[in-house]
């Protein structure tokens, strides 16, 4: 079954004429992928917020309004964390949603509900130590959890503030440890952009990767997920940041952002993303020079980017609150094994997953009696 | 219900009845209705469904809440639906009190926990005085009128032994036992509540109740607006998360207030010292 979110996408001026079944349906899967406050947005764009009836712009505005607050949060800990950290002479670069709202691109109706920081490897217990000083302590995780994070993982096990509640993902990596085609984490960090947070502090200078690292970084989180809960909204954030791009660079984004992929070795993920952009989304940003650039043959006609493309096609138009069909369960499937093979050979996978069933099993008996 | 329309999807037998019962009176919808909350209390599969079998509260296909016992069904389905609405109606700031109206004046009762809110909302509400709410205080961001919701009044522990005995007339849902917060049951929403369930009402009191046993006799003090403000703060759902708006709501809606604390030790009392200082506040507001 077609989201309708899916069609209002891709013809936005659908929306002139929805009836209060379509958009209740709309507003129900915004919700569900947290796309309610990044559609507001793009509708915006269009100029066709008139045609919202006012029952539906209340769901809209409550979006909008919970958005906002998070971000002037987040630029709250963002500060905090810049403090704690440069003080013992660390200093973080914010990734994904953080990220997005310090550069401010991307950060139009984007939800953010945990921040994610990356230190290099060698100074990550200095930074867990001087974090716990500051307040964000890891929540109860079982032993299992906690070597298997430290052992394998690219990040350690979610911080919680204590008084606050924010969430805080520490990364010493992009990637798990265990990730075949590792890319070199080195050439991210050669590039890195400050900010100033001008509401906050306006001497503070906060690091993120630079716009094309941040669409790259986003492109493969996109693609190595397991599941697309999320990923109309990371799409759609990609999309807004090669609007940002596109205009910085002029002609030449596309040219180096293509250089930039291939030296990341992310240049396949990268064809996926902008050929679902211009699949599925009303055009904002002009893509054709990606494919006149390279020719795509050489990427688009095997055989395994094109099951890809289906896969992730499939998943992102179907109406995420009624899922049936076998195409979308097929696509599901296929992604969610395929990310676990990416992140784990399966001489680790397989007893990990028997592992961790043998836990829920014993979890769940503990439980009932 | 109220500004708000619902659909609600179960297979749990004692919770449909019970909501049948105690929502008879709200307005059924048609197909060209906008439905603001889908909400479903499903049983989840698996070896839980024979053993100790639990409920979940589901909204839009994500569970905000952990399961409870299905036998709990009744009140988690308002609890979670107390939880839809203080998530997605930013253009009310919403208070965590009861809100009752007496010729078109309001008065918002505030209460922590154990304070005697519901109970004295429900003992209000079968005496003269239009239910709006008993949960949620909805103060319009533009005009600072509060909009009824006319839900079920809950009532934990012993008040629903008092409320039976005080308001005869009251009609009582399923009881629920052994909840966080201890047995609990809810009463209907009064006919009046639901058929002037599109009359919104100016406040014109906030008054604090504390029910207080050891008290000789239940007394009203007057408090600052000041003091009344910074109490409401830490009252309301969505006061963060409104910024500015929810500041310049909570400081119009006291501005515009007389604003009481209340120690009551017997509802007769409660009710003739808030029915005298009705008189007194919509006298002053004629002259």
């Amino acid at each position: 079954m077609q989201s309708i979110i899916a069609n209002v996408l891709k013809k936005p001026y659908l929306v002139k004429e929805m009836s209060y079944a379509q958009w209740e349906m709309c507003i129900r899967q915004a919700n569900h992928c947290h796309m309610t406050g990044r559609l507001h947005y793009l509708l915006s764009i269009h100029q066709l917020l008139p045609f919202i009836p006012p029952r539906v712009l209340n769901h809209f505005n409550s979006a909008l309004v919970k958005t906002q607050c998070q971000q002037k949060e987040i630029t709250f800990e963002v500060s905090e964390l810049v403090h704690c950290l440069n003080a013992v002479g660390i200093e973080p670069i914010f990734l994904k949603g953080a990220a997005y709202v310090i550069s401010k691109t991307a950060h139009q109706g984007r939800t953010c509900n945990d921040i994610d920081i990356l230190v290099p490897l060698d100074q990550l217990q200095a930074a867990e130590q001087q974090l716990g000083n500051a307040g964000w302590v890891g929540e109860h995780i079982s032993a299992y959890d906690a070597k298997y994070y430290r052992r394998w993982m690219h990040e350690i096990p979610p911080l919680v503030h204590l008084d606050r509640k924010t969430v805080l993902d520490v990364h010493h990596h992009i990637q798990p440890t265990t990730t075949r085609n590792t890319f070199n984490i080195d050439l991210m960090l050669v590039d890195i952009q400050t900010h100033k947070l001008p509401e906050r502090d306006s001497q503070l200078l906060v690091r993120t990767l630079c716009i094309p690292d941040r669409i790259l970084h986003s492109v493969y989180h996109l693609f190595s997920e397991g599941e697309l809960h999320k990923g109309l909204r990371d799409l759609t954030d990609i999309q807004l940041m090669l609007v940002d791009y596109h205009q910085i660079k002029g002609e030449d984004a596309a040219a180096l952002l293509l250089e930039r992929a291939n030296e990341l070795n992310l240049d396949k993920q990268l064809y996926l993303a902008i050929n679902l952009i211009s699949g599925l989304f009303y055009p904002i940003v002009n893509l054709d020079a990606y494919n006149n650039l390279r020719r795509p043959s050489q990427i688009n006609n095997t055989l395994g980017y094109r099951v890809l493309h289906w896969c992730y096609q499939q998943l992102l138009v179907t109406n995420s609150i009624k899922r049936t069909g076998i195409r979308y369960h097929s696509g599901a499937l296929f992604i969610y094994v395929r990310s676990h093979c990416l992140k784990m050979p399966l001489r680790l996978l397989i007893p990990h997953l028997g592992i961790k069933s043998w836990h829920l099993v014993k979890k769940t008996f503990r439980a009932t009696n | 219900m109220g500004p708000f329309n619902i659909e609600l999807q179960t297979k749990i037998l004692p919770l449909a009845n019970n909501v049948y019962h105690l929502y008879s009176d709200a307005k059924l919808l048609s197909e060209l209705d906008f439905v603001d909350f889908h909400l479903s209390l499903v049983r989840p599969f698996g070896l839980r469904r024979l053993v100790k079998p639990q409920v979940n509260f589901i909204m839009d296909r994500s569970c905000p809440f952990k399961p409870l016992p299905v036998d709990q069904s009744c009140a988690f389905f308002e609890w979670g639906f107390n939880w839809a609405i203080a998530q997605h109606a930013m253009h009310y700031l919403i208070i965590h009190s009861a809100v009752l109206e007496k010729n078109g004046q309001a008065i918002i009762l505030p209460g922590v926990p154990g304070a005697g809110k519901s109970t004295l909302c429900a003992a209000l509400a079968h005496h003269g005085w239009r239910l709006l709410s008993d949960e949620q205080a909805l103060v319009s961001i533009n005009s600072g009128e509060i909009t009824p919701l006319a839900r079920p009044i809950c009532l934990k522990n012993e008040s629903i032994d008092i409320i039976k005995d005080f308001c005869p007339t009251a009609q009582f849902g399923t009881t629920v036992n052994g909840t966080s917060k201890g047995d609990l049951s809810h009463i209907k929403a009064p006919i009046d509540a639901t058929s002037l369930i599109n009359q919104t009402a100016t406040p014109s009191l906030i008054v604090f109740p504390q029910y207080a046993p050891e008290v000789d006799h239940s007394m009203l003090t007057p408090i600052t607006q000041g003091v009344a403000m910074v109490e409401l703060i830490a009252h309301c759902f969505n006061y963060k998360a409104l910024g500015l708006n929810g500041f310049t709501t909570l400081s119009r809606l006291v501005s515009q207030c007389s604003c009481f604390g209340l120690r009551y030790n017997e509802l007769t009392d409660a009710l003739i010292l808030l029915d005298q200082l009705h008189g007194e506040v919509a006298q002053c507001n004629l002259s």
